[in-house]
């Protein structure tokens, strides 16, 4: 559906009477056809890829206005039972978004991100909006700066829609209640987990509530609830995007990364964020290549390692089914798939992420816990990093050093193939997930990019996402998306979307 | 053999002292599981096997000429 500049105004006109009141579509009043027809079309909207959506308005046959007003009643009608927003920054919204399309319409088109909704974690500082991080802690926290990543976008042209939800500190591998803000939901399961700590940021995806979002990922906290609520997830090599203005966990260990709906999406995005920052001397000099060029490129030749069956027996029975499924597409396609032995430090390398986590967050949490441990959530974080600042500098440097033995073993079997494969996900959302070797934590510690995308549907319980990971050396992210894109192209996964 | 749960009781109050910020005993009490946890992995991480001269990650890494 392409919407004009008329009824971008008409859209305009309605929306400057400010965001609906929350639950106003599903008060269960008689719905008018006009309002079917809004709701439809606000939905076509609200799915539209980013590639497409910059392709419409490029030619202005989309109006950015048009484009943010729909996400906002979408917001309004649907985040009620999702929770994946914090802040809803809907007047910011709509004066970015009007900006946009003036520049767009002067013949100053910026390039895919100009005029396109985007949100982002709320760790993510944005200057004069509180950035909460889902604590009572920061409640009240106004950062009187962008975090580069958020600067960056706003460059680019994008529209900020708000701040996504997390749990407290971004602790945990999902909301468990207690912080300062309502738990986000699955939209696939409202009953069941969105994963995290990026929960806001899949769940929005996964229900249509904005275009395209970015995350953190310390723990696989972009992976996980981009595998569990069914999208595209990509925790890219350590150093590829700045961390400047992000609330910290474990700086050795944090990760910002771009999340979407596809995996051509995904390329652009990170095109976008990555860079070198004179704001973080962690953030990396290497050329940022056009990752669009990646995505046409195929799998014919790739070499494709895999792990062993009995490393990833344990994983969910549909899991399974669907990695095999998921591995006979690349071998059709021509890739050269093959097990191989992981290295003998695999197992101490969720060890050592418990550890320098840990004892890096008790660092970074050392002035809070003097002077206000009381204002810390219902959750288990103040515990964690109390706990946390009783580990010893030699405990911590023995992390790191077998951290830097497990890197140069993973470095060695890297070598062997271009791109390494695994479940996303050791089972659907909310179930048991007892994996010896999630391999989650093992890319935060070796800091080697990786990105889950969609690869099947669950059948016990039915309609949960199940979810590929696709793993390669430092700074192959464009080896990543050929293989990644050359999968979505054979399947249909990343099309399917929840009821809601 | 793991340390009795008096035994790390004590551990707590002298390293949370030595760090300037003594936990409360209702605090310890609270933390005492997750730290007990931490011990765990770090002797697991205590049986992998280095070299003596390895080193930790991060590496000292300097900011070339010309840049911040």
């Amino acid at each position: 559906m392409d919407v004009t500049r008329r009824t971008f105004l008409a859209g305009s006109i309605v929306g400057a009477c400010g965001v609906p009141a929350l639950g106003h579509a599903a008060a269960g009043g008689a719905v008018s056809a006009a309002e079917a027809t809004q709701t439809a079309d606000d939905d076509a909207l609200a799915y539209l890829s980013l590639t497409e959506a910059a392709d419409r308005i490029r030619r202005r046959a989309l109006s950015p206005v048009a484009l943010t007003e729909a996400l906002l009643r979408r917001i309004a009608r649907v985040d009620t039972r999702v929770h994946a927003y914090i802040t809803v920054t809907a007047d910011d919204a709509r004066r970015a978004a009007r900006e946009a399309e003036q520049q767009i319409a002067a013949g100053h088109y910026r390039g895919p991100l100009h005029g396109i909704p985007f949100a982002v974690k709320d760790t993510h500082y944005t200057r004069g909006i509180r950035t909460t991080a889902n604590t009572p802690v920061l409640s009240d926290f106004v950062p009187d700066y962008d975090a580069t990543v958020v600067a960056r976008l706003k460059a680019a042209g994008g529209v900020l829609l708000g701040k996504l939800s997390l749990p407290e500190f971004s602790f945990g591998g999902g909301p468990q209640g207690g912080g300062e803000f309502p738990d986000t939901a699955n939209p696939w399961d409202l009953s069941r987990t969105p994963g995290g700590s990026s929960s806001g940021s899949g769940a929005a995806l996964a229900a249509g509530l904005v275009t395209v979002a970015t995350g953190g990922d310390t723990s696989g906290s972009v992976r996980n609830p981009a595998a569990v609520c069914g999208v595209v997830g990509m925790k890219p090599t350590y150093g590829r995007i700045s961390r400047h203005g992000i609330v910290t966990i474990s700086w050795t260990l944090d990760h910002v990364g771009p999340m979407t709906r596809s995996v051509a999406d995904n390329a652009v995005l990170l095109g976008v964020l990555a860079g070198p920052d004179p704001d973080d001397p962690s953030a990396s000099t290497e050329p940022v290549p056009d990752y669009t060029e990646a995505l046409g490129r195929g799998v014919r030749g790739m070499r494709m390692g895999v792990p062993t069956r009995a490393v990833i027996a344990d994983y969910h029975s549909d899991v399974l089914r669907a990695f095999d499924a998921a591995l006979a597409v690349f071998t059709r396609l021509g890739a050269d798939v093959r097990e191989v032995e992981m290295p003998p430090t695999l197992d101490a390398a969720d060890d050592v992420q418990t550890i320098v986590r840990i004892a890096e967050a008790a660092s970074y949490h050392e002035t809070f816990l003097a002077e206000m441990p009381e204002r810390y959530g219902r959750t288990a974080v103040r515990s964690d990093v109390e706990a946390g600042s009783l580990i010893t500098a030699t405990q911590y440097l023995r992390a790191q050093k077998v951290r830097a033995r497990f890197v140069r073993e993973f470095d060695t079997l890297f070598r062997t193939f271009d791109v390494f494969i695994t479940p996303g996900f050791p089972a659907p959302a909310s179930e048991p997930a007892r994996a010896r070797q999630p391999f989650r934590r093992v890319f935060n510690v070796c800091g080697f990019p990786a990105l889950v995308q969609p690869m099947g549907v669950s059948t016990s319980p039915a309609g949960l996402p199940l979810s590929l990971q696709i793993a390669a050396r430092p700074w192959a992210e464009a080896d990543i998306y050929a293989a990644a894109a050359a999968f979505e192209r054979e399947t249909e996964w990343h099309l399917r979307r929840p009821t809601l | 053999m793991p340390p009795t749960d008096d035994a790390l009781r004590q551990m707590m109050r002298a390293i949370s002292q030595a760090n300037g910020r003594p936990l409360s005993e209702e605090r310890i009490a609270a933390d005492l599981p997750t730290y007990r946890s931490y011990l765990e992995a770090i002797e697991r991480l205590s049986r992998v096997e280095l070299p003596r001269q390895s080193e930790p990650l991060p590496r000292v890494v300097l900011p070339g000429r010309g840049e911040r």
